[in-house]
């Protein structure tokens, strides 16, 4: 049996090489053709690039990701001299060190895809961004070595050092946000392209004017959120699968932790996301009305109400794995009661959310409502009631998340005991509220309708938000008056209060007048909404962490003692946002439709239409699969080299104790 | 005196709380509907929604229920308590009873209810319709030459003539004012929607209402199928510079102004 194991190990690099290296070489003794595009061995081409771009895509999301929360949970490590923090962020990039390498195999496997079997496209596009490749290049040779470094050098560069460590870990966020750019360019400008002659598609000579192309910053902001939600899950879900076979405590109450982290920086990044996606959308629309209309209206319209579902879940799921965590903080139980309130806003919200205006109808039903549209659940399905819940939906998730953070404090200290400091910090952040809430609703008093294309006499409805935005500054500094008379939780109350009203009910109601009266103007009740909510959430976070700064604790958290059902949770979460991404990716790229660059290159290839729902989801599932096994596969060969017991998170006591720490 | 007091266990309030749900969507919002929007008769919840927001119940009540170990406990315990039966013999005897009858016709209630939900049945089928199908390349890019750069109409009179026409052509079917409820459009298992509805036309731009005059229901390209369609393709009957007029007098009539490009930022 060895012996048959020891020659297939020798057989099949042979027979590799073999099959890598002749192959070529009999297609390139064959005559060379002039062709717009090849197949795959007669596999379908689109279907290629489409798996391994997704792939790719999926790798990349993650490798550029976790460095943006490794090297902050290094830096907080640092300052705490706490030294489980340096072993998670360490952990990190472990996983990240073995996920580099096959996200650059297959990135290799997308450009050899793309030149061979698309050869006039991309013959068109190295013209139009040569110059981009050469740039990438070089960044890839940059982030690689500096990841390579910052991960070997962990141990060398320590104490006195640390500092250069946390530079190369800042460093490696620029390249790969860099890298990202360049990509994202050649991908947005295939949606919205820029620098070319739009009758003839002639390039017009200058690779910036390509590459700042109208989608590139929205598609950047995107994807920027959408990679660090996306790393925070995946190592959320292997810290579960971790916790799933622990066998000691210390293992446990270790992945625990890497698990809670993991959700926190997801959570984190998901907060701001719908705003990113709606100004994406938004931008979209802005490009190409038709695409818009195609992207929520039309041929992808359905595949919005899959994403709403998967959305849903994230949020719901993630909110739940808060619940269940306040289980082993002792004094959490004080704030169950407020879950059930929580968890029926976050339902209701995702009821409405999931909506779609136009509801799938029999013949029978479109008789009794006397058409296609219900006459109540319609107006669920328009922007203004989608932009009203999910700003509730983000409320919500952050009081959920407020309650965890507070579970084993006890009565806070009266606010004059943290000194002057405190006081400067919530001013500044009163400060950093009022400019920009004060900024905007600047704008929209002084906002000319004719640059929105409307009449003089719409400009009468561009004032209700800016009042509102004026009554939010006057709401953080209620806040931060109550906070300085020890009456905090109260300021926090209000400033929920104050920003629900205003952001869900207020201007969800006053979107639909809006949308009917002056709908040009409704991009800003969105940015509003969202100023509104974030002003909430920025003077709240800082109020919170004054309030229980040296508050007395009830107990200690219990790390290592979580139901195995919110470790499943993790990893449905994970699987969630893997679907969410290749569902994503599919839109993105398929609302180009027949045009590999829209309105200037047309697809004339034979599967230049869009696939039906059933095929895609088909492709996206497979995808998925591929993705979760392969990257479970190098998450595995990054554990061989490991010893039987890593470093760990103590347990007990000194669990508890390091954890005073973590939920500051 | 103490007063009395009545905890409901978690399993009761659960199903209660479905029940009442299922009471809200069934029977609360399509009167609630009937009562807003005037007309005579209660508006059924379609049958899609209602399964995306029972389906949206029972996630939210599993989840509160399994928030933690001492709640999936409370929440059990009923049910496990009527499975066991009488342990400690103080059940009534029709409790007993109940209970032998309840356990029985449980296969019965799930066997009905598979056959109800599988069973051949001549309803039409519920459709997945697509709003607004992919507009053509050729309309794609076109502009209303009635108006000018800014948007603006270039002579009030080419929407007094579009107003005309569209009372003469369109007027049957969508009505005098736009709102979909012409005398024809009553016999449309469809009728035509609301113009003056924001969700409508305001939300598209007016090459695709061109197209869809000009082309009508035998334009729709394939992939806007199932399209449940009655409009008439206009092209045989009307100019391009009508039917531009008319889109000019569908939205004065309608209320509402056609999308428009927004200013990239």
């Amino acid at each position: 049996m060895n012996l048959l194991n020891r020659r297939f190990r020798a057989a099949f690099p042979c027979t590799a090489f073999l099959l890598f290296t002749l192959l070529p070489l009999a297609f390139a003794a064959q005559p060379p053709v002039e062709a717009d595009y090849r197949g795959f061995f007669g596999f379908d081409s689109r279907l290629v690039v489409w798996i391994v771009a997704e792939l790719h895509l999926m790798y990349g999301a993650f490798v550029l990701g976790v460095p943006i929360f490794a090297v902050i949970v290094e830096y907080i490590g640092k300052k705490s001299r706490d030294p489980k923090y340096d072993n998670l962020a360490r952990e990190f990039t472990k996983l990240l060190a073995a996920a580099f390498s096959t996200t650059a195999s297959l990135g290799g496997l997308l450009a050899f895809s793309l030149f061979g079997l698309y050869p006039k496209f991309m013959g068109y596009l190295t013209g139009v961004f040569h110059k981009s490749y050469y740039v990438y290049a070089l960044l890839f040779f940059a982030e690689g070595f500096t990841l390579y470094l910052y991960y070997y050098s962990w141990d060398r560069l320590q104490g006195r050092w640390k500092w250069l460590h946390i530079t190369l870990g800042i460093l490696l966020n620029v390249w790969g946000t860099l890298l990202m750019l360049i990509a994202n360019s050649w991908a947005s400008f295939m949606m919205s392209p820029s620098g070319i002659d739009k009758e003839t598609g002639r390039f017009l000579g200058s690779t910036w004017a390509a590459v700042a192309n109208p989608l590139w910053i929205p598609l950047a902001i995107h994807r920027f959120l959408g990679n660090v939600a996306f790393g925070g899950l995946i190592a959320g879900a292997y810290a579960a699968v971790k916790f799933l076979g622990a066998k000691t405590e210390v293992e446990k109450a270790h992945y625990d932790w890497m698990g809670y982290v993991g959700n926190f920086v997801a959570i984190a990044a998901l907060i701001p996301m719908p705003f990113a996606g709606y100004y994406l959308g938004r931008e979209v629309y802005s490009a190409s009305p038709v695409m818009g209309n195609n992207m929520m209206g039309g041929a992808f319209s359905w595949t919005f109400i899959l994403q709403a579902i998967l959305i849903g879940a994230l949020f719901i799921g993630a909110n739940y794995y808060l619940w269940i965590g306040m289980g082993r903080i002792a004094g959490a139980e004080r704030y169950g009661k407020y879950i059930k309130y929580i968890n029926l806003i976050l339902l209701v919200c995702f009821a409405i959310w999931l909506t779609p205006h136009n509801l799938p109808l029999s013949a029978a039903e479109q008789l009794a409502i006397g058409g296609q549209y219900h006459p109540i659940l319609k107006w669920l399905g328009l922007m203004s009631a989608k932009n009203a819940v999910v700003n509730f939906i983000i409320l919500s998730t952050f009081f959920s998340f407020l309650l965890y953070r507070r579970g084993n404090k006890g009565k806070p200290l009266p606010f004059r005991e943290h000194g002057a400091t405190a006081k400067v910090v919530l001013l500044a952040v009163g400060v950093v509220c009022l400019g920009f809430l004060g900024a905007y609703a600047g704008h929209l008093f002084t906002l000319d309708p004719a640059s929105l294309d409307l009449s003089p006499d719409k400009a009468r409805y561009f004032k209700f938000p800016g009042l509102l935005l004026l009554i939010q500054i006057g709401a953080v500094f209620a806040a931060l008056a109550l906070t300085f008379v020890d009456r905090g939780i109260h300021g926090q109350a209000l400033l929920f209060a104050v920003t629900a009203a205003s952001a869900v009910f207020a201007l969800g109601v006053y979107g639909f007048v809006v949308m009917e009266k002056a709908n040009p103007f409704l991009r800003h009740i969105a940015v509003s909404q969202f100023l509104l909510v974030i002003a909430c959430l920025l003077a709240n976070t800082f109020i919170d962490i004054f309030l229980f700064k040296g508050a007395g604790e009830i107990g200690g958290i219990r790390w290592g003692k979580m139901p195995v059902r919110s470790q499943y949770t993790l990893v449905l979460l994970c699987v969630t946002i893997v679907m969410l991404m290749g569902l994503m990716g599919y839109i993105r790229s398929g609302l180009r439709e027949n045009w590999h660059v829209y309105g200037i290159m047309q697809d004339v290839s034979d599967t230049s239409y869009t696939p039906t729902m059933a095929y895609m989801a088909r492709v996206v599932g497979s995808i998925v699969l591929v993705f979760l096994a392969s990257i479970a596969f190098v998450f595995w060969l990054a554990g061989l080299g490991e010893g039987k017991a890593p470093a760990l998170a103590p347990s007990g006591e000194g669990a508890e104790k390091v954890q005073r720490g973590r939920t500051k | 005196m103490s007063h009395l007091q009545f905890k409901l266990s978690l399993f009761w309030s659960a199903v209660i709380s479905l029940i009442v749900t299922y009471l809200f969507l069934e029977y609360g919002v399509p009167y609630a509907t009937m009562l807003i929007t005037g007309r005579e008769q209660w508006m059924p919840v379609p049958r899609t929604a209602m399964a995306m927001f029972m389906i949206l119940a029972v996630v939210g009540a599993m989840v509160y229920v399994s928030t933690s170990d001492e709640k999936i406990e409370e929440f059990r315990e009923p049910v496990l308590a009527f499975l066991r039966g009488d342990q400690d013999g103080r059940w009534s005897t029709w409790a007993k009873w109940a209970r032998v009858v309840c356990l029985a016709a449980f296969p019965f209630l799930l066997g009905g209810f598979v056959y109800f939900q599988t069973r051949l049945t001549a309803a039409s089928p519920t459709t997945l319709r697509i709003q607004h199908p992919t507009i053509p390349g050729a309309y794609e890019k076109l502009k209303n030459p009635l108006r000018n750069p800014d948007g603006t109409v270039k002579n009030v009179k080419f929407v007094e003539e579009g107003g005309v026409l569209y009372q003469k052509n369109c007027r049957p079917c969508h009505g005098t004012t736009a709102a979909g409820d012409g005398p024809m459009g009553w016999g449309f298992r469809l009728k035509p929607v609301s113009f003056r509805d924001p969700g409508t036309i305001a939300t598209l731009v007016e090459a695709y209402l061109f197209w869809r005059i000009k082309e009508g229901a035998a334009g729709l390209p394939p992939e806007a199928s199932p399209w449940d369609s009655a409009m008439p393709a206009w092209k045989e009957e009307l100019s391009d510079e009508e039917i531009w007029k008319i889109i000019l007098a569908e939205f004065d009539t309608a209320g509402v102004e056609p999308r428009k490009p927004e200013k990239l930022e």
